[in-house]
């Protein structure tokens, strides 16, 4: 069981360190030095450590390595792309979705996820979907505005697509 | 937090997995979603020396209706409940409770077998499940048998599992159900779940979770709600009386009545 893992981490392919026990979140940071995920109630209770397997949200710190052999992981670090910031985290700034920041690579990660899933959320459905993430700065409004925004500037860049194509 | 170190096995095959899980030379745990079970082992609650992955065995990943009958496969995930076609028409409530269980990422994870497993008294699952009389399908080396949701736990987080892998979960959705599923949550799981279910064949079932060892049908509620002519303050009264929750971090035994008495005024409301 000490063979490295074949996967996909970030759109690169790698070995993540072997071992049946490995979580996760250990491969990814001690093995490959992403620490964007983050280690804080490791009981998956928090979302600090949300990471996307095949674009499901997973919690890392309760995931084995193993479990992403063959399939493609997406951490905070692979959104955006090289020095340029993705929408979601652009809108984070914005909206004042930041104080600490501890939690915020887990929510970004979970917003990714959520308008993969509903491109055009309510707020109920946005309160649900990030429910199981936990900041103890904002109080949460921000978050909420954050993903509001990226909806609407999604669903008009989509709708200013299909006015060209007319 | 590491997890102590065991050896992982997938077995493609239920004879397969049911010769690893039955080994009584090794001890052993099935692991699926691994939402309740590494956390076990990462609190130093359990260390098995083989964990088996039974998510590639063949079969269990089927999710399918056959006139009342609903049957959901051990490694269907919470997520793909929720989502499911089949489960929103038969049986929504369901669903729904599946889709607010925990948070997204144990719903991707963690699997409706899996939680019945578990045993947890707080589980949303069992409740509802409890309420409606499902039952599950259990193989082990003696081959099949078949154990109502009710009796799956000799009590809290112990499954009468010996040696056997659950290959589904099955429930029979009578026509004509109204369903209200009722809880409240103060922190990750619920401290007490009401499910009252009603239909023309079977008259009232309810089911109370969290205020007691595990999740039970309150025959005595039932029979004052099949009279026909009582009061929401009888169908309360008999509940309490009924009831013995342990005091914990969630509350004293008086609340936990309280709440149970409250959810179950909210249930019989929605449907009555």
């Amino acid at each position: 069981m000490d063979d490295p893992i074949g996967t996909t981490v970030n759109g690169e392919r790698c070995s993540l360190p072997g071992g049946a026990s490995v979580l996760l979140i250990d491969a990814l940071r001690e093995g490959l030095g992403l620490l964007g995920p983050k280690k804080s109630c490791e009981l998956s209770v928090c979302g600090s450590c949300t990471v996307l397997i095949d674009n499901e949200p997973y919690s890392s710190c309760m995931t084995l390595a193993q479990e992403a052999t063959g399939r493609e992981v997406t951490t905070v670090e692979g959104f955006g792309r090289r020095g340029e910031l993705s929408d979601v985290q652009q809108a984070f700034i914005e909206a004042g979705a930041i104080q600490c920041g501890f939690c915020t690579p887990g929510f970004v990660t979970a917003v990714h996820a959520l308008l993969d899933r509903h491109p055009n959320p309510d707020r109920a459905t946005i309160q649900r979907y990030l429910a199981g993430n936990i900041c103890r700065c904002t109080g949460y409004a921000p978050m909420l505005e954050a993903v509001e925004r990226v909806r609407d500037r999604r669903l008009a860049a989509a709708e200013a697509g299909l006015e060209q194509v007319r | 937090m590491y997890l102590p170190d065991f050896e992982l096995r997938r077995p493609r095959t239920v004879e397969e997995a049911v010769a690893l899980i039955g080994d009584d030379a090794r001890d052993s745990a099935v692991y699926m979603g691994g939402t309740e079970l590494l956390l076990l082992m990462k609190l130093g609650l359990a260390a098995p020396e083989v964990l088996v992955d039974c998510k590639g065995v063949a079969g269990l990943k089927g999710l399918g209706v056959s006139g009342p009958r609903l049957s959901i496969g051990a490694a269907v995930t919470h997520a793909a409940v929720e989502a499911a076609e089949e489960v929103n028409d038969l049986f929504p409530e369901l669903a729904s409770v599946a889709g607010a269980l925990a948070n997204v990422r144990v719903r991707t994870a963690g699997t409706l077998g899996g939680n019945l497993c578990f045993a947890d008294p707080h589980s949303d699952p069992a409740t509802l499940l409890t309420a409606i009389d499902a039952s599950v399908r259990l193989v082990g080396r003696h081959g099949v048998r078949t154990v109502a949701v009710a009796d799956l736990a000799r009590g809290p987080y112990d499954a009468v599992l010996d040696g056997e892998l659950l290959l589904a979960v099955d429930a029979e959705v009578p026509d004509g159900l109204r369903v209200a599923y009722e809880r409240i949550v103060l922190r990750e799981r619920p401290v007490v779940t009401v499910a009252a279910l009603h239909d023309p064949q079977h008259g009232w079932r309810i089911a109370v979770g969290g205020a007691g060892q595990l999740a039970r049908r309150i025959g005595e509620v039932e029979d004052v709600m099949n009279t026909g002519t009582a009061e929401l303050g009888d169908a309360q009264a008999a509940l309490r009386g009924q009831l013995r929750p342990a005091e914990d971090l969630d509350g004293s035994e008086e609340y936990k009545q309280q709440l149970a008495s409250v959810l179950l005024g909210r249930a019989l409301a929605r449907i009555r």
